[in-house]
């Protein structure tokens, strides 16, 4: 059985659901306490592929403030990234090009899914699709997943998918 | 033991323990294959997994951290960087607690290459604790901030939102109150008048105030010619549409009549070519745009509204209310005031025929009266003129002229034996020639439109002092329609011949009505008879 380790990073604003996402995907929960992390923390998750196992490290980095860089030393590394908005806070659209640039300068090889989180608050919802779809065009990417770490939804779709993306180095 | 005697590996051994207990540290030492050498003995007071940070474990495996950072341990340990440090690592504790942790990585000697790494592991979890307290703060301040202006924002939105609602009612208000004024004007214009002219000019007018066209025109249809005659256009630079003949069912208006529906033509610019013959007056007026509007009453076809523009025209949903509310105004008040004319005319012809009969009839009492030839017309000129020297309106002279040409008509009540007898008349005969003004009352108040004529045949044989009859009345008890009669019908029976004398001149009956002056007649009425006498003899000789 051929076993495969790879790290991948959260990034986006604080607040927008990283931690949370994570707990969700290791750990199949959801906290509605709202605490910042300091610094990373690393779980680990493993993954059925048909060849064998996927042992992914998830990086949850700590969100940073608008135009505010992550630090570099923890995406050094990284296959993939996971890139956060929150749905219900523009802003954090349009942060999102930030750390997607900042994790190919230093990975250029790495591999993106773009994330609408807490897509479960619809009223309170501002970025729409074509909003999400216009700031992902800009890295030539065209899919993404509205998800909620809250109810789960989608949440597994966007990691296997990118768990896919770094398999097929696409 | 003196100083000497502690060598520089115990002093380092003993700084190093010193320092680890003072700071929370803990070392490792790796080769160059990146595998554990030797940790420092405290590691288990620093990482929680120390069983697995031991000699000769790969360094990745005891510490996943380092996974995805094996390129950057090679360039330190080639001195190719001077260091690496991980911060802030997160570690959960057994018992749920969270310990921070900070990886410090460099090279074993800075002056060879692939001597190995130092890994010194450093608990921070107090800075960490605090570190996160504030951030906690700073970002739960920040989304409150966030959510606050975006509150505000919302509420601003909602208010320019709010604000362009009542701005675009309040202009929407003042738009149907001039309209409503509009329409009033109007209403007061078809109510006031009974000239269609002026009636349809006034509503053209507004409707191209109100409705911002460059041309209004209201068309009349005639139907035994079947042809729309225009009868009002403002607005026009030529006289193409007055001069135009609009046959029923041709031209932009003449469709719209016959169709009887409003047909709009929203660009005749661009199909000028195709424009009928009958339509170049509204090339010639350089119309973009027209609306022809069927002017319907009580279902028949009474006209067309024309409005035309040179300009492109936007019209909302209350423009066209608008336009079909003045439609219908103006085709009331082409419906009323073509009524009203029709009622007039019927009457006019009704009095005529009532003036004709009542002319009849006085001529019948004349003859059967052997009145003087044209006593009663003579009679009846001379009150009117007097009633018009007293200050009588036009309406109640009408009456006048009745009551004076009926002012025998009770005679018809009197048998022939006392009416045509030669001889005195008996004190038996005289009570019953007295009660001719009694009959004319009871045959004329029957019949309504005589009702207000009633004056002189009843009261003319009154005088002024009261000894007159039927009812002996005195003074302004005797209406003064009576009062100047009956002057007049003594003035034109004493100048009149009869078979027993001949007619008084003109100065002795004078001098005989200023004798009779306060007590048969009223003396003002006299005074009125003598400032017209010159024309009352005119009248009595022609």
């Amino acid at each position: 059985m051929t076993t495969i380790q790879k790290k991948i990073c959260l990034l986006g604003d604080f607040g927008v659901g990283k931690t949370s996402l994570v707990h969700r995907f290791v750990e199949g929960r959801f906290d509605d306490k709202y605490l910042s992390t300091v610094g990373v923390k690393i779980s680990r998750k493993v993954l059925k592929r048909s060849y064998g196992e996927m042992n992914l490290l998830v990086w949850d980095l700590a969100g940073g403030s608008g135009f505010e860089s992550a630090s570099n030393t923890y995406m050094q590394g990284g296959a993939g990234a996971l890139i956060i908005c929150d749905l219900t806070r523009y802003e954090t659209l349009t942060a999102c090009e930030n750390y997607a640039r900042q994790i190919r300068i230093l990975n250029p090889g790495v591999q993106l899914v773009f994330l609408g989180n807490k897509v479960d608050m619809t009223k309170e919802r501002v970025v729409s699709v074509s909003d999400m779809l216009a700031a992902l065009s800009v890295f030539g990417e065209r899919t993404f997943f509205l998800t909620s770490a809250k109810t789960g939804e989608r949440v597994e779709d966007a990691f296997n998918h990118l768990a896919e993306k770094i398999e097929k180095g696409v | 033991m003196d100083g000497q005697a502690f060598t520089s590996q115990k002093f380092a051994a003993r700084l190093a323990q010193v320092t680890s207990e003072i700071y929370d540290l803990a070392y490792a030492q790796v080769d160059s294959s990146l595998s554990i050498v030797r940790v420092s003995p405290n590691i288990s007071a620093v990482l929680d997994n120390a069983d697995r940070v031991v000699a000769g474990v790969p360094l990745t495996d005891a510490l996943n951290e380092f996974i995805g950072s094996e390129k950057m341990l090679y360039s330190i340990l080639k001195n190719e960087q001077p260091s690496f440090k991980l911060e802030r690592i997160n570690r959960a504790q057994p018992d749920g607690s969270l310990r921070y942790l900070t990886f410090h990585v460099l090279p074993l000697d800075p002056d060879q290459s692939d001597a190995g790494l130092l890994v010194i592991f450093e608990d921070v979890t107090r800075f960490g604790f605090f570190e996160q307290n504030l951030l906690q703060k700073r970002n739960e301040l920040s989304l409150v901030r966030g959510a606050l202006a975006h509150a505000n924002a919302e509420l601003d939105k909602r208010v320019e939102q709010r604000t362009a609602e009542l701005v675009k009612a309040k202009q929407q208000i003042e738009l149907q109150l001039f309209r409503l004024q509009a329409l009033r004007e109007n209403d007061h214009a078809i109510l006031g008048t009974t000239d269609l002219h002026v009636a349809l000019r006034t509503i053209a007018q507004q409707a191209k105030i109100q409705l911002r066209v460059d041309l209004i025109s209201i068309l009349l249809f005639n139907s035994p010619l079947l042809i729309l005659e225009t009868i009002v256009a403002i607005g026009t630079q030529t006289v193409a549409l007055h001069t135009t003949q609009i046959r029923l069912g041709e031209t932009l208006i003449g469709r719209a009549a016959l169709e009887r529906r409003m047909l709009v033509f929203p660009d005749l610019t661009a199909n000028v070519a195709a424009l009928p013959q009958a339509d170049k007056w509204a090339q010639i007026e350089n119309l973009q745009v027209c609306y022809s509007v069927p002017l319907i009453a009580k279902g028949n076809i009474v006209g067309v509204l024309f409005l035309g523009n040179r300009l492109e025209l936007q019209p909302d949903q209350e423009w066209l209310d608008f336009l079909e509310t003045i439609a219908g105004q103006a085709a009331m008040a082409i419906d009323s005031i073509k009524v009203f004319e029709d009622l007039q005319r019927s009457n006019y012809e009704l009095a005529l025929a009532y003036n004709r009969t009542i002319e009849g009839w006085s001529h019948a009492l004349d003859l059967r009266d052997k009145e003087t030839k044209d006593h009663t017309s003579r009679v009846t000129e001379t009150t009117i003129m007097l009633a018009r020297m007293a200050g009588m309106t036009e309406a109640e002279i009408m009456h006048v002229k009745r009551g004076a040409l009926l002012h025998d008509i009770g005679k018809m009540g009197i048998p022939d034996v006392i009416l045509l007898k030669d001889d005195y008349l008996t004190s038996e005969e005289w009570d019953i020639m007295h009660k001719h003004p009694i009959y004319a009352y009871e045959m004329l108040f029957p019949i309504e439109y005589l009702r207000p004529a009633l004056d002189i045949p009843y009261c003319h044989h009154e005088r002024w002092d009261g000894t007159g009859y039927p009812r002996g009345l005195k003074g302004e008890e005797i209406p003064l329609a009576a009062r100047l009669f009956a002057v007049v019908d003594v003035w034109d029976a004493l100048c009149s011949d009869r078979p027993y004398r001949k007619g008084w001149s003109a100065e002795k009956v004078l001098d005989y009505i200023r004798s009779q002056s306060g007590t048969h007649f009223d003396p003002q009425v006299v005074e009125l008879f003598l400032n017209a006498v010159t024309e009352v003899i005119n009248n009595f000789e022609d």
